[in-house]
């Protein structure tokens, strides 16, 4: 699986399974209560989530703009932007960031999506205005290096090699989303294309800062041990006085042409050891359903494929005996729309033709009887236990209602998130995996040996 | 799916103790903050007997209704028989495999309906689990980890699918630079030691439902059992619980242990492994000390001011943000119950390789030779004490911080002194520290991938 983003609780709820190091599932309690927000004067908006547990805050920038709203050409200049930030201001020199949140022993870090970029600080309660007078300065004042962009080009180089060169699931990843969006640009990787990477200009980079980072354009959210009424004059003084972008530019995406059946692409590479299937499938997001499609479309993907009780899982691994592993990952953030993929890896001896055609029948039955009452409410409870859990850590629920205003939706819609889930209804998540789950729209990825130790492997 | 995390590798959060931190504001950049951070609030720990004779540590705090169990065992894959690799491993998985009347399916049905989590699983020399459940089913809970701890079933069909899951894992490895790497690092050094060996194909299909019976009842005892319990319970009902869960264990012979590592000395040439992609990976590896040495402390700054992998550690600064050649790289000390290292990791293009290893070597060569600045010490100190706290804001960050201090043997109030231990390390004992651990010539590396401008032996 690529790294992609983060999607909202669907994806706070395996983050935190993931944390938690197991399975996970239903919660009779209600999970979120609503934060504190307020909108500063120069329409930065402010979101207050009190955990008074521990002395500590996580301070999180979020800005609405992402490696989708990039000019063609210069793929990768959100990322790369993303590092420069960290390289001094008028104020603060080169490695001062770093230094200063060290010295008053914080942890900070920044990611970048197709939707959105985000930089956060984790600090103890009495030192959160350090972290917000330095996001506060690098939000208008960032120095840009010629130097610098030099070094720092050839290491964002290396982290794609890491990332995806290296890996040949990636590379296989990369070219199946570029089919799944021709001309959508999630069909992009955030990293960018190597040979576009290669050419990012400080011009680039200082063009895109300009632009986007103004507090008109951004989301403050803060978590921990603090309230809206601390909060606020501290965000009214520090991040109050900056200037806002005027006409900032309305995120325009060009959109793809109508699918045309079928895709299928294989990748071989010496590398691979093992065969897999990779199925990439549109879906809406939260972002794009009107009412409660997205979360009837989780639930149907939870029972289809999301963890050793799911239809493929048992059928495939437990009672065919021809995979190791098989599941659904249902990806429905993004303000774009949203992606389901299939995978599967086989057993020794099983063929991906024939791996490939029993998942197909799975999925064949699945669609023509829908799923039971009891999987049905199995499923719910698995997705909403996941909100109680995520109420255990104040950095997961920073970055919930941090991703999700970023991608339009409102603290409502997270807080409201598990009673909808709740109310899904075995019909209503049958239609919508009906309507996701469309092979004409799909793209199939293999994954092969290379042709000489296929042949020893087989 | 997690999100695209860019920039930086993450902190190890496993020391830390209360905060006495210094603010250091840059000029200009708004008012001084206090000196201290104010709220040393400390872990409120206890450490209880229950009825039954089980010691266990207590954190309760009732802001989310759940509660985290962490145990651990001193019985892992290290002791276990050479003609039967990963016997420890599965015989944890095969515990929520089905137990009692539950049959595999049945089991994790089960789990899910009671919004519990429920793993085990085996490392060198410890087994573990990991519990969590919220409090309205927490009594169902118990009694559904307590069968899988008890009454496990072993049966035939999820044994063979655990074992057809490992065949294609030993086969995806093989074109895998971590596990190449650290084998040939492992061989390299300690070639005849229980930790150099591997997962085999044979001693994987030699696994037995007897065999699995045979290493639950050694495996999981009490009396090498260590307990953490966290969240929203009291004392009494702690202790119920833990006697509910481990009572029944049996009291078994005490901790599994296999000899100590010798540490062979270090190889002045890489050694390379062929892979072909265009990026390859560095390890590097000496010998280090066990947590319980004196200068374990000073190691342990020493080595956050080479190679904490932070952007403010020196190979971070040389490597990366001076000349671009990685997007990280950082070392670490690494303790197990039988071997101590510190190691290391880099990955950078495969034409670039022998002036990154030159660039590690000559940055570890003058940290050995000149030691820290005192401005170095006291920012690693600032950082280690003030950012305790951040790994103890949740239930599980507080179980799993509290579990790995049993494992290694600190005692319950070790949490709360910790950083007095961290803040009362000196320039001279860091640079100590460095003259003895950071010895380049004392490194062996290892390179996985197509490098260019190495004498492959």
């Amino acid at each position: 699986m690529t790294r992609g983003r983060i999607g909202r609780l669907a994806a706070a709820v395996a983050f935190v399974a993931t944390l938690l190091g197991g399975v996970l599932s239903i919660s009779p309690a209600s999970a979120f209560e609503a934060p504190e927000t307020f909108t500063l004067r120069n329409g930065m908006q402010v979101v207050v989530i009190s955990d008074r547990r521990a002395p500590v805050v996580t301070h999180m920038v979020w800005y609405r703009v992402g490696s989708a709203d990039e000019p063609r050409g210069v793929s990768g200049i959100a990322h790369f932007l993303e590092h420069l930030m960290f390289k001094g201001t008028r104020r603060v020199g080169a490695g001062a960031f770093d230094e200063t949140i060290a010295r008053n022993g914080g942890e900070h870090n920044a990611f970048t999506s197709y939707d959105y970029t985000a930089y956060y600080q984790r600090i103890a309660r009495d030192r959160l205005e350090v972290a917000m007078t330095l996001e506060a300065d690098r939000m208008r004042n960032l120095q840009f290096d010629p130097a610098m962009i030099e070094s720092e080009r050839d290491v964002i180089i290396e982290e794609r090699r890491q990332r995806t060169d290296n890996a040949p699931s990636q590379v296989l990843m990369e070219r199946m989303r570029a089919m799944l969006y021709p001309n959508h640009p999630y069909g992009t990787p955030i990293i960018g294309w190597l040979h576009e990477m290669q050419d990012l200009s400080q011009e680039e980079a200082e063009a895109f800062y300009r632009v986007w980072y103004a507090p008109n354009n951004a989301i403050l959210v803060v978590a921990g041990d603090i309230d809206a009424e601390e909060l606020r004059p501290l965000a009214e003084r520090i991040y109050g006085r900056l200037r806002p972008t005027r006409a900032l530019p309305a995120r325009a995406w060009v959109s793809d042409p109508p699918a045309v059946g079928p895709m299928r692409v294989s990748h071989a590479d010496e590398k691979v050891a093992q065969p897999s299937l990779l199925r990439l499938y549109p879906a809406l997001s939260y972002s794009t359903d009107d009412g409660r499609q997205a979360h009837a479309l989780d639930v149907a993907m939870e029972i289809l494929g999301g963890g050793a009780t799911s239809r493929l899982y048992v059928a495939l691994v437990e009672e065919q005996g021809i995979a190791v592993n098989a599941g659904v990952a249902a990806d429905l953030a993004g303000i774009g729309g949203g992606s389901v993929a299939l995978y599967a890896t086989p057993a020794d001896g099983v063929t991906l033709e024939q791996l490939e055609a029993a998942a197909d029948a799975v999925i064949a039955e699945y669609l023509a009887e829908g799923p039971s009452e009891a999987e049905t409410v199995r499923a719910r409870n698995a997705l909403a236990a996941g909100a109680v859990y995520a109420r255990d850590s104040q950095e997961t629920l920073a970055n919930v209602f941090g991703s999700s205003l970023a991608e339009g939706e409102s603290i409502e819609d997270v807080v409201t998130w598990e009673a909808s889930i709740r109310a899904v209804g075995a019909d209503e998540a049958l239609a919508e995996a009906r309507k996701a789950l469309d092979t004409d729209r799909s793209v199939t990825g293999w994954l092969l040996p290379a042709p000489a130790a296929a042949e020893e492997g087989a | 799916m997690a999100r695209f995390m860019m920039r930086g590798a993450s902190t190890p959060r496993w020391v830390l103790a209360a905060v006495l931190a210094c603010a250091t504001l840059l000029a200009g950049l708004g008012p001084a903050l206090a000196e201290e951070s104010g709220q040393s609030r400390g872990v409120p720990i206890e450490e209880v007997t229950t009825p039954g004779g089980i010691t266990f540590w207590l954190v309760s705090d009732d802001t989310v209704p759940m509660i985290v169990v962490n145990a651990a065992w001193q019985a892992g894959s290290a002791a276990e028989p050479a003609n039967l690799t990963g016997l420890s491993q599965v015989a944890a998985s095969m515990l929520t495999e089905g137990a009692g009347d539950l049959d595999a399916n049945a089991f994790k049905v089960r789990l899910e309906e009671l919004n519990m989590g429920l793993s085990f699983s085996a490392g060198w020399d410890w087994t573990t689990m990991n519990f969590y459940s919220l409090t309205a089913n927490r009594a169902d809970a118990v009694e559904l980890a307590r069968l899988a701890l008890t009454q496990p079933r072993f049966d035939l069909e999820p044994l063979q699918r655990i074992q057809r899951q490992l065949v294609i894992g030993i086969r995806q490895r093989e074109t895998n630079p971590g596990f190449l790497a650290s084998l040939a690092l492992d061989q390299a050094l300690i070639p005849d030691h229980p930790y150099a060996s591997r997962l085999t194909l044979e001693g994987v299909g030699a696994i037995t439902p007897d065999a699995l019976r045979a290493r639950w009842r050694d495996q999981f005892t009490r009396s090498s059992l260590r307990v953490t319990v966290v969240g929203d319970i009291g004392s009494a009902d702690a202790a119920a619980l833990t006697d509910r869960l481990f009572g029944e264990l049996p009291a078994g012979r005490g901790a599994e242990t296999i000899p100590q590592a010798t540490i062979g000395p270090a190889l002045p040439e890489p050694i390379v492994r062929i892979l072909p992609q265009p990026q390859s990976l560095i390890l590097f590896a000496a010998p280090g000390i066990q947590d319980t040495d004196p200068d374990w402390i000073a190691l342990f700054v020493a080595n956050h001011i080479l190679g904490s992998g932070d952007f403010t550690s020196r190979l971070m600064t040389e490597v990366r943000e001076e000349r671009g050649l990685v997007y990280g790289v950082s070392t670490s000390p690494s303790v197990r119950e039988s071997s101590a290292f510190i190691r290391g990791s880099a990955q950078t293009e495969n034409s670039d390789v022998a002036e990154a290893i030159a660039t590690i070597r000559e940055t570890m060569a003058a940290f050995a030779a000149d030691g820290p600045t005192q401005a170095e010490v006291d920012t690693a100190i600032l950082y280690l004490t003030g950012s305790f706290p951040l790994s103890l804001d949740s239930n599980s960050g507080i179980a799993s911080v509290l579990s790995g201090y049993q494992t290694a043997g600190r005692g319950a109030d070790y949490v709360n002194q910790r950083n007095a231990l961290i803040g009362a390390v000196t320039r001279d004992d860091v640079a100590r520290a460095a003259r003895r651990f950071f010895n380049p010539d004392a490194y062996t590396f290892v390179v996985v991938g197509q490098p260019e401008g190495l004498n492959a032996p």
